[in-house]
């Protein structure tokens, strides 16, 4: 919380902050399982980083700093809440440290994403929108098809191989290019 | 790859029953063996997430609503096997019969505090992301006429819509859209959309909203105010509105929520409205001219309570702690200066080149629903000063029935016009001065709301210098009954 009642936060800071909200909630996402836990620590990262606003050096770069907060914050959301248990700090640590080395690759990807989506069949977009519609679950896709949750994860599966392929031809092409 | 890297098919098998929750806890440990043994199963491992986090993210509403136009021939992916494929018309079955789940705000609760200008930054930065995505057509040119579910009806201020996969900076009346979020901009903002059936939703100020119309309509409240005039829906298709903290449920009615990340403020101005808290599932029915409040405190039961009578006059000196919704660097008083406001900057509008119009100015919020009636001779009255003459806008935003949104009305004059006060002081003025505008003065921002009705009360009151930076400090906001200041002191 910013102290005293001026609340008239660095425009640049801001920025910074919204800008990073997608790459933290993909970080926060390799450390932390479930939809509603992420959101539950970029929320506590986003306090932290406002907390810490006056600390941060401009000079620096901002990703990082504010990579390692999510780290650690969601380090005490597993804690707290006892998630993740088979996790353990050291594994939790290698996984940040490669996350934090390729985040340029992530951004990448992230961007190739979205043409790769563009040339799924429509069914299969539906299927996506369908998975990742707020508050949907494979368990209630099934039930609603009539069909195992496992066929349905399955045909999920294809789809995501099918997309992250499609994200690598994506990168190297641009590599080659 | 070494002998220690696991097959490429278990783990892909077991990453992808991570993501669907279908790994059973000795499936769970196999796989965190691996991560620990194989930094090539670790890059699987990310690389997955982070699909999964960015269509969570991003994608979700693109995916269902990215036309076929935009594939190119030729180029359309097929996974390798079809054999479990799901039928488009079992996808289509099932997509209408998902409910909004859970979905916290992602900026946070101190964020929330700043969250007008965070927001408004943000969703700039959000945009110009955007533009540097894809380097080209992400700033759609033209709105999405696909599967378009409501269109703009009014629009004060500047609005912005995307998909996920498209944005669209500058959203006009007339506009129509399919799901997707729509962020507005602006202190004084507003924008109206309406559903074919004529429901109508209006966002006010700093405000995101994710909408959707599959089997029902749904409407995600990130941020912001929100009014709701809904018609009568469909038998066992209520209207659904979610917040991070709440669920309202409409079968027509005319009401007004007010979120943020921790608190949901509902009121109703007709109908019957039930009202569910997330944090623990209790609701409440909310009968009309009542309000309610759900937040993640489950301590107290949830209960409606009648709209209380507002008074007829409000005074602010800006001596106590900060409103959570006012705007405004707050300073204490010292020997020579008493308690005051000083403006800060927000965004206005958008000009034609998708560059934010900053205006400087101070804001008072206090009641969500409305925190002082107007009345025919009703007076809005501002004690401020400036370093430079400049001109200066008073608008107030007033809210009907249930809080619900009924336009905003300014007046503008130039600050040289109003006189300095004598107060005693050894330059015989700090240069305070003394505005007061009867209500007969404001006239409307907008012509779809064309008249301040008596009766109705002021929700939001701005002073602000437009584009000019002239060290605006309001000490005092009175909007009462004639000769205010004189009652005041």
């Amino acid at each position: 919380m910013p102290s005293g009642p001026d609340f008239s936060p660095s425009a640049e800071f801001l920025a910074q902050v919204t800008r990073a909200q997608r790459p933290l909630y993909g970080f926060i996402s390799t450390l932390v399982w479930g939809h509603a836990d992420v959101e539950d620590v970029l929320q506590e990262t986003n306090l932290v980083l406002w907390r810490k606003a006056a600390e941060f050096d401009t000079s620096r770069d901002f990703m990082p700093w504010a990579l390692r907060i999510a780290q650690l914050q969601s380090m005490a959301h597993l804690q707290k809440h006892r998630r993740n248990p088979l996790f353990n700090s050291d594994l939790l640590d290698r996984i940040a440290d490669e996350a934090i080395a390729d985040r340029a690759t992530a951004d990448s990807r992230r961007q190739a994403l979205a043409l790769c989506l563009q040339k799924l069949p429509q069914k299969h977009r539906r299927l996506v929108a369908a998975r990742y519609e707020p508050g949907a679950s494979v368990n209630a896709m099934a039930a609603a098809l009539g069909k195992q949750p496992k066929a349905v994860s399955e045909t999920l599966r294809r789809v995501r191989r099918t997309l992250l392929d499609c994200i690598e031809r994506s990168l190297s092409a641009e590599a080659a290019g | 790859m070494s002998a220690m890297n696991p097959p490429h098919n278990e783990v892909e098998d077991l990453l992808n029953g991570l993501l669907d929750k279908t790994l059973s806890t000795a499936d769970e440990t196999r796989l965190v063996g691996m991560l620990a043994a194989s930094a090539e199963a670790r890059d699987r491992y990310r690389k997955w997430m982070e699909l999964h986090a960015a269509l969570h993210w991003d994608y979700a509403g693109a995916a269902t609503h990215v036309p076929d136009s935009k594939v190119r021939d030729g180029s359309a992916l097929s996974p390798p096997l079809e054999t479990n494929s799901i039928g488009e018309a079992d996808q289509r079955a099932f997509i209408g019969s998902l409910r909004l789940a859970r979905r916290s705000l992602v900026v946070g609760g101190s964020l929330a505090a700043v969250g007008l200008l965070t927001l408004a930054i943000g969703w700039s930065a959000l945009i110009q992301l955007r533009l540097g995505d894809n380097g080209r057509a992400a700033s759609a040119t033209s709105p999405r006429k696909m599967d378009a579910i409501v269109e703009v009806a009014s629009l004060d201020g500047a609005a912005s819509w995307s998909d996920g996969h498209t944005v669209l900076s500058d959203l006009a009346v007339g506009h129509k859209l399919s799901a997707g979020m729509v962020s507005l901009e602006g202190e004084s903002a507003f924008l109206t959309l309406r559903f074919d059936d004529g429901t109508a939703v209006t966002m006010t100020g700093e405000s995101m909203l994710d909408f959707a119309a599959r089997w029902h309509k749904s409407v995600v409240l990130r941020h912001g105010t929100l009014s709701v005039d809904a018609q009568p829906q469909p038998p066992g298709r209520p209207m659904l509105i979610r917040t991070p903290t709440a669920e309202v449920e409409i079968v027509g009615t005319i009401l007004s929520v007010t979120a943020d990340s921790s608190e949901t403020q509902l009121g109703v101005g007709e109908g019957s409205v039930r009202l569910q808290r997330l944090a623990d599932g209790q609701t409440v029915e909310v009968p009309e001219h009542h309000v309610a409040t759900a937040s993640l405190v489950t301590l107290q039961p949830m209960a409606a309570t009648r709209t209380s009578q507002l008074p007829s006059r409000y005074r602010q000196t800006f001596d106590g702690t900060p409103c959570f919704r006012c705007r405004g660097k707050w300073m204490a008083a010292d020997d020579r200066l008493p308690s005051r406001a000083r403006a800060v900057p927000f965004v206005a509008d958008r000009g034609a080149d998708g560059k934010p119009i900053v205006h400087y100015g101070m804001t008072v919020r206090d009641q969500d629903h409305g925190f002082v009636a107007l009345h025919d001779d009703s007076v809005v009255a501002v004690r401020f000063r400036c370093a430079t003459p400049s001109p200066l806008q008073v608008m107030i935003g007033m809210r009907g029935p249930g809080g619900s949104f009924v336009g905003n009305f300014e007046a503008n004059i130039h600050t040289d016009n109003v006189a300095t006060e004598d107060d005693g002081g050894d330059d015989g003025s700090n240069g305070w001065r003394w505005l007061e505008i009867p209500t007969c003065k404001f006239f409307s921002s907008c012509k779809d709301y064309p008249d301040l009705t008596p009766g109705h009360s002021v929700g939001m009151l701005l002073v602000d210098t437009f584009s000019v930076d002239a060290s605006l400090e309001v000490a005092e906001v009175v909007v009462g009954w004639q000769a205010a200041k004189a009652d005041s002191e």
